[in-house]
């Protein structure tokens, strides 16, 4: 999958687990957790919600990896 | 289309081909041996044993959705104490045992239609209690329902909607967020397909067994209308959706 993320890093910084994260963006723990594995790629309202909740750019929270593959 | 695609579906086509011929000659045979008075003795045997083959439902189908749900629940119970990635494990089981037991139930609740259908003589003494039996049959399915949904709802207290209520399908969608509506759409979109084929298989072995086993239009008809609403709504709700 190209797009990679640090958002379990980001939320460490926060010290909040994926439950409390999830609450804060509005959807379920669940999500986090395949954002985190990289199973889901998130639309974008989602990672500008992360980004606002995290204080930090979009860029640092997701970055894009070109796919030979794709 | 490539060498490779060609030769894959003539395969295909001369697999059917073989298989139907194969169906239509077994019937034909069928159909010489008396299969019309297997069918009339099958009716009989349903009509004779309803509340044996509702028990054997209720044994066989209805009491391990129950189980699942049971095992479930105690697979995720006390789940807030735990790591993220100890939850994601103990998650991954008990949705694995939760999201069968609808799909269970559901298998139930036809069957018991089936047999409610098949056994129900308004004619004779037994039309009561045959009644009787539907009825707690499909109370049982309901309130497995019920509590499943609601205990998926106290798992995840964003999901919304009244299970009980008409608006339920539509207020429980809303409520999910958006992997949670593209798992539900993915799953949607698979079960059309299958459905649009198993459909189409029906509506062929319905024509076949009419043309062998002389069982009438009622059958086609009724597959035929099936298909035709699968396919008709799923081209409004397409036509509906584009913006």
């Amino acid at each position: 999958m190209p797009l990679i993320n640090n958002l379990k890093t980001q939320r460490a910084k926060l010290s909040i687990n994926q439950a409390e994260l999830g609450k804060l963006a509005g959807v379920s723990r669940q999500t986090i957790s395949l954002i985190e594995r990289g199973d889901y790629n998130p639309s974008i309202t989602l990672v500008l919600k992360l980004s606002k909740i995290f204080g930090v750019n979009v860029e640092e929270i997701f970055s894009y990896k070109e796919d030979k593959n794709e | 289309m490539n060498k490779k695609t060609v030769l894959k579906i003539s395969m295909l086509m001369i697999i059917g081909s073989i298989f139907g011929a194969v169906i239509s000659f077994g019937l034909i045979e069928l159909n010489e041996a008396g299969a019309m008075s297997y069918g009339s003795i099958i009716s009989e045997f349903i009509f004779d044993n309803t509340i044996l083959l509702q028990a054997f439902l209720f044994l066989l189908i209805y009491f391990p959705a129950v189980y699942l749900l049971m095992k479930g629940k105690k697979t995720l119970k006390n789940i807030d104490s735990v790591s993220d990635q100890e939850m994601d494990q103990i998650e991954k089981i008990g949705s694995k045992y939760l999201d069968l037991v609808l799909p269970v139930n559901g298998v139930f609740m036809i069957l018991t239609f089936m047999l409610f259908g098949m056994a129900f003589d308004n004619t004779t003494n037994s039309g009561l209690l045959v009644v009787s039996i539907f009825l707690i049959s499909t109370i049982a399915t309901s309130v497995l329902e019920i509590v499943t949904i609601k205990f998926v709802q106290k798992m995840d207290e964003r999901l919304k909607g009244d299970p009980i209520s008409l608006r339920f399908a539509k207020d429980f969608l809303e409520s999910c967020d958006e992997a949670q509506k593209l798992r539900i759409y993915k799953s949607g979109y698979k079960a059309f397909q299958f459905t649009k084929n198993a459909s189409l298989v029906l509506l062929i072995i319905a024509i076949m067994f009419n043309l062998t086993l002389k069982t009438g239009a009622i059958p086609i008809v009724l597959t035929g209308i099936f298909l035709l609403m699968h396919i008709i709504s799923y081209g409004y709700f397409e036509y509906k959706n584009q913006k």
